[in-house]
């Protein structure tokens, strides 16, 4: 190129910046472009230098046309590099970092991983059952014939007028099926959701879950009932966390007990979650009833069993301070990514 | 009921203080809670378990504490000597109904208001007063747990007879309330009329009143059977029926009859008769037999062989000590004792669980299995959770509205607490819908939630596992479908091929289903507007699919095949080609698989609809990933291989290369 067509070199250097610049996405493709008009071997250095060399009379038309062009380009980049804000953005390593997505688990499943993860690690297998149940599993072979004053501590759901089926109102039905698909020794829990005629507050839901557990062999007792539940609490809620068995009612284990643990929030001191009492029931256990193995074919000479029955929105509550039992249900996700 | 702690003083020899009642109550899991504390006196309640009947008295609650300290029982004073000897005939219909009914004619009382003494007694264990001789009734059921009645005897007709109540018939209850009764009920009647609705209400027709002065007084022994199904037929549940639910003992019925003739006739004067009775006096002992092994067995403990010996003794129980066992003989008050491990949780009680030591089993590994369902839910949580899919629980039950929504039969609950609670979800989209609409109305204008869940249905009655996934926000369909194929590939569908069909709730567009071993495993589709206006959405946001997960369960736990990494290098060629708009572009893929080229790949990179091109086209620009396993491609077959599909595509669909 020479002199004579600089003129003509500026006129097609501006229209190709300007559409170059333009595709020029992110940081480094303006990096190319600059080298490429602006660098010291670019299109503007090769004007300049050609500016030397051309006659007098010319040069001082030439040099404002390249002083513009130069003013051009420079104003172009700024231009787009003030655009695109992100790309400067990685200039400034204090900024923060774009907001990242990632899937959540339902804080009822977190909570129920952590319970079954600690059963499983005493040699527990994991089983279901169905939601909806025969009067027969949930009542009559766990020691509570018809007219048991008993069923009145489960308000149920019924499912047909005849009452023989019915959601069922906790997972004890469970047990039944797995004494009647197993043969002892066995350990289970199982995991499920429950159904009770209970007014939605903020303590009470109609729909909830439970994690139930059974142990049948030769020579258990309750002894190992104290020894499994007080690891399981001390697991969940730390070794710190004192356990209390209580006498307590249930048809089907005999001796039934209650067990409470110092409450998580005060550690003991008294606070409002635990009533002032320093203590927090949280499940209901005992010893299988004879009367229940009697029911499925056992012999209650030859065996016995630990059972025991945990609600999962209850111990979600006290492992996290939730408040209210229907923040479960209803998935507000301001909720839901509390517990990441 | 609530108790009081002067009252269960009355009831033993020895003093106690408040706190050491309280201690023991806590020992034994009655959990109490005091409403109010004096220094003379302490108002309790407790936690009547529903077996322990025999705890609803003051009688019971002294008897279960006695072997705390070895206390002494004062039985209250009921000793009557008949000073007239008219009787009243009794008939029982059915002694299954009523095993044993007893009554007793006392003539020449005073019925007034009763004494202070007697109402402050009452009313600090939460009764209302009346008049004395139903006030006295009501003390005598608090200390023995027996309910009793008081009649008036000249509004008695000849005689008493205990009978199941006549269909349509009707009694008008001491509540002032008419009752419709049915069989299910039993009455106390005269010769005439229903004149008490057995064990659980007297009627107005036979009440006391001020100007009553002959009296019958009656104490039975009703089946608990009955009476629950009579209370819950009647929705009446009172303090009678509460205790004859779960159970009275025979001795209970004659003390608590001699125990209100003694009061009625020391505070109330008048002359008795004798006991009329009818039915059979069941024999109410158990003996149950405690083998000391199965007690060291069941707790995992030595306990000194004294203990139970003395516990049994001091709860009312002969005891003969064998060499290796205990024959207890149970009184008829402890119906809950029916058996050996009902003694050992006696024992237990008593000896307080704190001091049974804490162990681990010893016991043989015998592995138990986990469900397969228990299984396959959580991987396919982690899954979708990996994609970047937020887990939602929904509740089972919903609003009857949303019926229309279900596809197949639904089930309904026969006694459900509302409408909004009342119809079992007969799949999860609706149920999704709703937390999209809730989350959105709280600002959150993007969301992929999914939920694991059962949904049940009613033709047969069953239940199944179900996946379902929403979606909102741009291109709502096709991000879901991405992520769903991705799902089916990691759930072991080998190959994803769509089918498109009409269908219930979808919009306009349609449906599309996948099978998986010749069964639907999953769909998806834009929902139509009906229900979107429901939840109040914009439909050109939303997707949802649904999936089944049963047909999964087995292949989603297969190990995957190992393939090695290809030796030879790929090549990639981009094609833009316009389409007739409505293509279906699974048989674009399905036509360049059947051109049997080496084709590892094709995937869809630009869809363009518009201006720039004829307005029944539609542009894709598709990648089409060519490899030979064998050997480098040369550019020449590339080519050869690129001509074929373009030409294979405006042989089938006229698809035409876009300039």
């Amino acid at each position: 190129m020479d002199w004579k067509s600089a003129f003509e070199e500026i006129e097609k250097i501006k229209q190709e910046a300007q559409v170059e610049i333009n595709q020029a996405g992110d940081l480094s493709q303006q990096e190319t472009w600059r080298v490429k008009y602006l660098g010291r071997k670019g299109r503007l250095a090769v004007l300049t230098s050609l500016l030397a060399n051309s006659p007098a009379e010319i040069r001082p038309k030439l040099g404002q046309a390249v002083n513009e062009l130069k003013n051009y380009l420079q104003a172009l980049l700024k231009k787009v590099s003030k655009e695109k804000k992100v790309s400067r953005k990685g200039k400034n390593l204090s900024l923060p970092g774009k907001p990242a997505i990632s899937g959540l688990l339902h804080p009822l499943t977190l909570t129920t991983r952590r319970m079954v993860e600690i059963f499983v690690r005493m040699g527990f297998g994991v089983y279901t059952g169905p939601d909806i149940e025969t009067d027969f599993n949930n009542f009559e072979a766990l020691n509570m014939p018809v007219d048991h004053p008993a069923r009145d501590m489960w308000d149920t759901f019924y499912l047909n007028q005849e009452g023989t089926l019915l959601l069922r109102t906790h997972t004890s039905p469970v047990q039944i099926r797995v004494m009647k698909e197993l043969t002892p020794p066995f350990r289970v829990v199982a995991v499920g959701r429950c159904f009770r005629r209970d007014l939605l507050d903020a303590s009470h839901s109609p729909v909830f879950h439970q994690l139930e557990g059974l142990m049948v062999g030769k020579r258990i007792s309750f002894a190992h009932l104290k020894g499994i539940l007080i690891y399981f609490c001390q697991e969940l809620f730390g070794k710190q966390t004192r356990v209390n068995f209580t006498p307590s009612y249930f048809p089907f284990t005999e001796p039934s007990a209650e067990v409470s643990i110092s409450c998580v929030i005060c550690r003991g001191q008294g606070c409002p979650t635990c009533s002032r009492t320093g203590w927090l029931e949280i499940l209901g256990c005992g010893m299988v009833h004879p009367q229940v193995f009697r029911k499925v074919g056992y012999n209650p000479d030859e065996f016995s069993g630990l059972a025991f029955g945990i609600g999962i929105e209850r111990t979600a509550m006290l492992l996290h301070g939730i408040t209210d039992i229907r923040f479960f249900l209803q998935n507000d996700l301001r909720f839901l990514r509390l517990f990441t | 009921m609530r108790y009081s702690y002067s009252l269960v003083k009355e009831c033993l020899k020895e003093e106690i203080s408040p706190d050491e009642l309280l201690r023991w109550l806590e020992t034994l899991g009655l959990n109490p809670a005091v409403n109010v504390k004096t220094d003379k006196e302490m108002l309790f309640e407790i936690e009547v378990p529903a077996n322990r009947g025999d705890l609803l008295s003051i009688l019971g609650l002294a008897r279960a504490i006695i072997p705390f300290a070895s206390l002494t029982l004062c039985l209250p004073s009921a000793e009557v000597d008949p000073t007239l000897s008219e009787t009243f005939p009794v008939d029982i219909e059915n002694t299954e109904d009523c095993l044993y009914y007893s009554c007793r004619v006392i003539r020449g009382v005073r019925v007034g208001p009763s004494s202070r003494e007697i109402r402050e007694k009452l009313e600090k264990i939460g009764f209302r007063c009346s008049l004395n001789v139903v006030d006295l009734s009501n003390l005598v059921m608090a200390e023995t747990g027996q309910p009793l009645h008081v009649f008036d005897l000249n509004r008695l007709n000849k005689r008493i007879i205990v009978r199941r109540a006549w269909k349509n018939e009707t009694l008008t209850t001491l509540d002032g309330r008419e009752r419709e009764l049915d069989e299910e009920s039993l009455v106390i009647a005269d010769d005439v009329k229903a004149v008490a609705l057995a064990g659980i209400m007297g009627g107005a027709n036979s009440e006391v009143t001020e100007e009553t002065t002959d009296l019958l007084l009656e104490s039975a022994l009703f089946a608990p059977r009955r009476i629950r199904r009579s209370s819950k037929r009647t929705g009446l549940i009172t303090e009678a029926s509460l205790r004859f639910e779960k159970g009275i003992a025979y001795e209970t019925v004659s003390l608590g009859l001699n125990r209100l003739t003694w009061l009625i006739l020391n505070l109330a004067g008048g002359q008795a008769g004798p006991v009329c009775q009818a039915g059979i006096q069941p024999k109410s002992n158990r003996e149950i037999y405690l083998s000391r092994k199965k007690l060291r067995c069941l707790l995992g403990t030595n306990i000194p062989p004294k203990f139970p010996e003395r516990l049994f003794l001091n709860l009312g129980c002969q005891v003969r000590v064998e060499k290796e066992a205990y024959r207890v003989e149970v009184p008829g008050y402890r119906q809950d004792l029916q058996e050996e491990a009902d003694l050992i949780e006696e024992v237990a009680r008593y000896w307080s669980y704190e001091k049974i030591p804490v162990s681990f089993p010893e016991t043989t590994i015998v592995p138990t299995p986990s469900s397969p369902e228990y299984l396959l839910v959580e991987r396919v949580k982690d899954i979708l959770v990996r994609g970047g899919w937020t887990e939602v629980v929904g509740s089972s039950l919903v609003p009857i509205e949303w019926l229309r929504f279900y596809e197949q039969e639904s089930l309904r609950l026969v006694n459900p607490l509302s409408q909004s609670a009342s119809l079992l979800r007969g799949s999860l989209i609706p149920g999704l819908l709703e937390i999209v609409r809730f989350n959105r109305a709280r600002g959150v204008d993007s969301l992929r939630l999914f939920e694991v869940g059962t949904i049940y249905l009613g033709q047969p009655v069953s239940e199944r596992l179900s996946l379902g996934m929403v979606i909102f926000g741009e291109d709502a369909y096709f991000v879901l479908k991405g992520y769903l194929e991705l799902f089916l590939l990691e759930s072991g569908v080998e190959k994803v091929a769509w089918k498109k069909t009409d269908q219930f709730l979808a919009s306009e567009a349609g449906m599309i289903t996948c099978d998986f071993e010749g069964k639907p495993v999953a769909r998806q589709f834009i929902p139509g507007e009906e229900i979107t206006n429901f939840f109040d959405l914009d439909n050109q946001m939303v997707s949802v699919a649904e999936i089944f997960l049963e047909p999964l369960k087995s292949n989603l736990f297969r190990p995957r095949p190992f393939v090695p990494p290809p030796l030879f290098p790929a090549s990639r060629r981009d094609f833009s080609l316009l389409f007739p708009i409505d293509v279906d572009w699974s048989q674009v893929e399905k036509i360049i698989y059947q051109l049997f080229l080496p084709v590892e790949k094709i995937s869809v990179f630009d869809v363009y609809q518009g201006e720039k091109i004829p307005a029944d086209r539609i542009s894709i620009s598709f990648s089409v990933v060519f490899r030979h396993q064998e050997r480098t491609l040369t550019t020449e077959e590339i080519n050869q291989f690129s001509s074929a599909i373009i030409e294979a595509m405006d042989k089938h669909f006229g698809g035409r290369l876009r300039q």
